[in-house]
């Protein structure tokens, strides 16, 4: 820490004010970046290392944030759905009667039941090829969804064979704007409008909304090998309590009144349920804390290569600073404080790059990349311990510097 | 010459001798090996030695003869188990890693390779002594005071890549000095310099000895610095051979005729 | 043989050289296991046709891939079976059906195969036991796949339970896996499938399997079906096919956008590592090679010996490389119950061999300019 201290303050004795003392010579500083190349080289190698865990922790942040992107909107405080439905992916319905059930219930002011439907085929009017989207179907009187976009199209959503679409959807699904005629489920379908979402993966392609009459129209009467839907059975039902009621506590009672075929939930628990799904059920926690971790390990032996090779270099040097009556304990120093700038230097870039690349993943993708500063911390803190870790491992070495050895040869 | 006073090897509680005020170093029956077990081998046999206050010693003899390894052990750098070791009134044998380090801070050393840090100026390397001694306030001001008694006043704030080899050494020296050590351990001050520079850097070392009563102990082969010093020992094989004041030694040996093993003309 | 400089230079630091390759084999192995998890995630049909004893195969052109098909009538697959060269055709139905872990009581979407018994569709060796084809053909009873996850729960031969909310009973097992869209399968015979996916008649199918006679040649019976069926189906070889899905994968989901961006970014910290090398060591030694240039060797032979390293460094970090890439990937395989079916296959690890090399040479070319600038009269 004092180190650290010692880095930051102004380097060069003031000259008005004498009584200011100076600091000491910051040999930790001055030996890291005295050669333009190898400091370039040096903070590049960290930087990458840093982008690296940006990356990866990102990609998983990602995937984790776009499945939960829907459930964040939904304007509900407690969340209804059948027990067996854990995550939004698995297709079970409840009886609709238990929103009228809840609804009686004090504190609850409106109970408003949404409707989904994975895997209706959409068909882009330019190509005519056909990609399956998610449909999400309620009364244009609810406020179900908390986007204004969506509470704009109320009126335009009561007309027959219309719908709004997510203008984050994959290009495949084709153009979206309002005006647009095509098809969807092999009947016809008006565009009267668009608003911001985007995908994951159980809707990969995108989403559609549109009013719960004409989910009827679509999905109610279908070929025999589709599932037929009507508006008994909801998918997801909301709860809406009056301002300032306590929603865990009324999550409590209806859970105990109400029979449990459904699962009651508050929108916090909801959203992390799902999220709990992702991250044990799946692979995908696997697969990026392996990556983020391998990360970790490039950059520890990034940073101590970088150590090390200073340490070689000066060797000489350190063990004359040592016969002059420098203790170990000060070498140790100045590689641990190498290894702090070598984190500070190395992290800002980093970040820096870790932005353009979220924003470029987003677009390309519509995958919701996020930065956020708990993220940002998280990653700040991996950077720092990769470096102290490095910097113990590189200690060690320059504690074998001996002094004695610089006489003769 | 005073003789050196057998000392009990537990001299670390009471001094007791002849003016000990005096006697830089003192050495006593010391015996040094390396290695361990069956691989030990001997290198220094039988020492005693005194370096009173203010003395400058040149000490002399083939390569392989010892000297470095007995300049090493004056300057605490190594440990040491047998026999005893007084330097500046510390007792060296049994000494830890801690206490070598203390010791170390009032002795300069001079090395034959000026070894300074690329990465700093002239004054920063020096400064870098003055630290040790916790005297940040006045750092640069004895730095540059120091540099320019070594001739470099102009070059206080260049880095060694742009100083000449003759330069840099008196940087090295100036670092050396800049605390006013009482035992300057220096070994081939003069190798990398020319006469001139040569003959300043000892000129200030003499000074400095007797302004300061600094004791000087230096391995060299340079013969045209042999006249500065008060007393020139011979060492060889690991034992102390000759010990001669330098008017003895100067009447005794035709600096001519030297024996090729003891001195290289540069 | 004339000393080689490069090697000399290289091992004379030998904690140098451990990091240096360590440094490179960690590159090495990002790259690996982006590009495994990139492969296993869109391998599920690749598995799955590859099992699958047929050469040509009808889909709807409305299928995305191997999970989210289109049935189309199964007349299709009988006037293919008119064409010269076909020994045989099969029928094939695919459909998601959610399956209670007994034990937690909760369920997961499984993915199911429906096919005629009598057909030799899949060339999985359980299917050759006499028991399981009894099973095969039992009401109710389907075969689990011993590599889903374990969150389906318990696979033993009895088991019963419930699969979108009608009774099943596992009467075999069979070893297939899939990626990540199928994490856990079941094969049933097609008049169980209609049972669990009531309702849904036999004559709509989900895929068309063809098999050829021995000897006869995909491409020409590919372009014969194409000129004979109406376009509402398609026509494909399966290599064609698992390309078309795997494509797909890549592209819906993301994930190819997402390791890809994981390779390049690694391959890039891998240049760094090893140009900070070649350009330590170049820096230390420039008064040496300085020399050389004094004693009247040429710049070539300096630029030569620098590439040397780099190649040098290049495989001796591969290797390490390859083989933890290849552990890492059995115990992905392990830790995911056999969800992620990653495998190392030798066009990879020739392409993540020629990826290492070049990211060498490039770091090499990197720092060869300084070398070039040794000037032999600095020497004195």
């Amino acid at each position: 820490m004092v180190g650290l201290a010692v880095v930051l303050q102004p380097l060069t004795p003031h000259p008005v004010f004498p009584c200011v003392l100076p600091m000491r010579t910051p040999l930790a500083w001055f030996n890291l970046t005295y050669e333009r190349r190898r400091l370039l080289t040096a903070i590049a190698g960290v930087s990458f290392a840093v982008l690296l865990m940006f990356m990866f922790k990102g990609f998983e942040n990602a995937l984790y944030d776009s499945q939960v992107q829907l459930l964040k909107v939904l304007n509900g405080d407690i969340i209804v759905v059948n027990r067996l439905k854990y995550t939004m992916f698995i297709p079970e319905q409840f009886a609709r009667r238990r929103l009228y059930q809840a609804q009686a219930f004090e504190g609850v002011e409106a109970a408003y039941p949404l409707y989904t439907r994975d895997g209706a085929y959409w068909k882009n009017p330019e190509t005519k090829a056909v990609r399956p989207l998610r449909v999400l179907a309620f009364n244009p009187n609810d406020p179900v969804l908390n986007i204004p976009e969506v509470l704009a199209k109320q009126e335009g959503l009561k007309l027959p064979w219309t719908a709004i679409v997510d203008e984050k959807s994959r290009a495949e699904v084709g153009p979206r704007s309002a005006g647009i005629v095509t098809e969807m489920a092999e009947q016809q379908i008006h565009v009267i409008g668009t608003y911001s979402m985007g995908t994951d993966f159980a809707s990969a392609n995108g989403n559609v909304i549109m009013s719960d009459q004409n989910f009827l129209r679509y999905f109610s009467d279908l070929g025999p090998e589709e599932t037929e839907r009507d508006l008994n059975t909801v998918d997801v039902g909301l709860l809406k309590l009056a301002p300032g009621a306590d929603a865990n506590a009324i999550a409590v009672a209806l859970r105990q009144r109400l029979p449990n075929d459904i699962s009651i939930l508050t929108k916090p628990e909801f959203v992390a349920m799902e999220l709990n799904y992702w991250r044990k059920n799946t692979s995908i926690g696997f697969i990026f804390t392996l990556l983020t971790t391998m990360s970790f390990v490039v950059g520890i032996i990034l940073v101590y290569q970088i150590l090390y090779t200073d340490v070689s270099e000066h060797w000489v040097e350190y063990a004359t600073l040592k016969a002059i009556g420098y203790s170990n304990r000060y070498l140790l120093t100045v590689v641990m404080q190498q290894s702090l700038i070598l984190a500070m230097l190395g992290f800002v870039p980093g970040y820096l790059i870790a932005l353009v690349l979220y924003d470029a993943t987003t677009n390309a993708t519509g995958l919701l990349m996020n930065m956020t500063l708990g993220r940002a911390l998280e990653i700040l803190i991996a950077t720092v311990s990769m470096c102290l870790i490095s910097g113990a491992i590189a200690v060690r070495k320059v504690q074998a510097a001996d002094p004695a050895e610089v006489f003769g040869n | 010459m005073s003789d050196a006073l057998s000392l009990s090897n537990d001299s670390r509680t009471v001094p007791i001798e002849v003016a000990p005020a005096e006697m830089a170093v003192q050495i006593c029956d010391l015996n040094y090996y390396f290695g361990q077990g069956d691989l030990r081998k001997q290198v220094l046999y039988d020492v005693n030695l005194s370096l009173p206050r203010g003395q400058i010693v040149i000490m002399t003899g083939p390569s392989g003869s010892g000297k470095t390894t007995l300049l090493t052990l004056i300057g605490a750098l190594r440990t040491l188990q047998e026999g005893s070791l007084q330097v500046l009134q510390h007792e060296l044998v049994g000494m830890n890693q801690r206490e070598l380090v203390e010791v170390r801070r009032n002795i300069g050393f001079i090395f034959q390779a000026h070894n300074l840090f690329e990465s700093l100026t002239a004054s920063q390397n020096v400064e870098m002594a003055v630290e040790l001694m916790d005297d940040r306030r006045a750092k640069r001001q004895r730095a540059i005071a120091m540099l320019t008694e070594v001739g470099l006043a102009e070059r206080v704030d260049y880095k060694p890549k742009t100083l000449s080899g003759g330069q840099k050494q008196r940087v090295a020296i100036a670092r050396a000095l800049v605390n006013q050590p009482t035992l300057i351990l220096a070994d081939e001050p003069t190798a990398a310099l020319d006469k001139k520079s040569g003959r300043d850097v000892v000129t200030l070392m003499q000074n400095l000895a007797k302004e300061k009563n600094c004791t000087i102990l230096m391995v060299t082969h340079d013969n045209r610095i042999l006249d500065m010093a008060d007393r020139i020992i011979n060492l060889v094989d690991g034992r102390l051979e000759t010990d001669e004041e330098i008017d003895h030694f100067m009447d005794n040996h035709n600096p001519k005729n030297l024996d090729r093993h003891m001195f290289m003309t540069l | 043989m004339r000393t080689s400089l490069a090697w000399l230079n290289l091992t004379h630091e030998k904690t140098r050289l451990l990091v240096a390759i360590a440094g490179v084999a960690f590159a090495v192995i990002l790259v690996f296991m982006n590009l495994g998890f990139l492969g296993s995630l869109s391998d599920t049909a690749a598995i799955a046709y590859g099992n699958i004893d047929a050469e040509i195969y009808l889909i709807s052109p409305q299928a995305l891939e191997i999970t989210t098909t289109k049935a189309f009538p199964i007349e299709r697959l009988y006037q293919a079976s008119g064409i010269d060269g076909v020994k045989r055709v099969m029928p094939f139905y695919v459909g998601y059906l959610q399956w209670r872990n007994v034990e937690t009581r909760q369920s997961r979407a499984m993915f199911v195969y429906g096919i005629n018994p009598n057909d030799p569709v899949f060339l999985l060796p359980d299917l050759q036991k006499p028991d399981v084809q009894a099973a095969l053909r039992r009401v109710d009873t389907v075969l689990i796949d011993r590599l889903s996850r374990p969150e389906f729960g318990p696979q033993a031969t009895g088991t019963t339970t419930e699969a979108d909310g009608r009774k099943a009973i596992v009467g075999g097992q069979y070893t297939l896996g899939g990626g990540f869209a199928a994490d856990g399968s079941l094969l049933m015979s097609d008049q169980n499938f209609r049972r669990y996916f009531d309702p849904f008649p036999l004559n709509q199918i989900n895929l068309g399997l063809i098999k050829l006679n021995d000897g006869v040649d995909p491409l020409s019976v590919v372009e014969a079906m194409r000129r004979t069926l109406p376009p509402d189906v398609l026509v494909m070889t399966s290599e064609q096919l698992i390309a078309r899905d795997r494509d797909y994968w890549i592209n819906a989901t993301s994930t190819g956008f997402i390791f890809g961006m994981g390779v390049a970014v690694s391959c890039i910290v891998g240049v760094v590592i090893v140009y900070q090398i070649l350009y330590t060591d170049i820096s230390e030694h420039l008064k040496q090679y300085a020399t050389l240039k004094a004693m009247g060797y040429r710049s070539s032979f300096l630029f030569n010996t620098v590439l040397q390293e780099a190649i040098i460094l290049a495989v001796l970090g591969y290797i390490p490389g390859f083989i933890i890439s290849v552990m890492l990937y059995e115990l992905t395989v392990r830790a995911t119950g056999g969800g992620l079916p990653v495998a190392m296959n030798l066009g990879r690890a020739l392409f993540v061999l020629t990826l290492t090399v070049l990211m060498c040479v490039l770091s090499g070319l990197a720092s060869v300019q300084k070398v070039t600038k040794a000037d032999p009269a600095d020497v004195f």
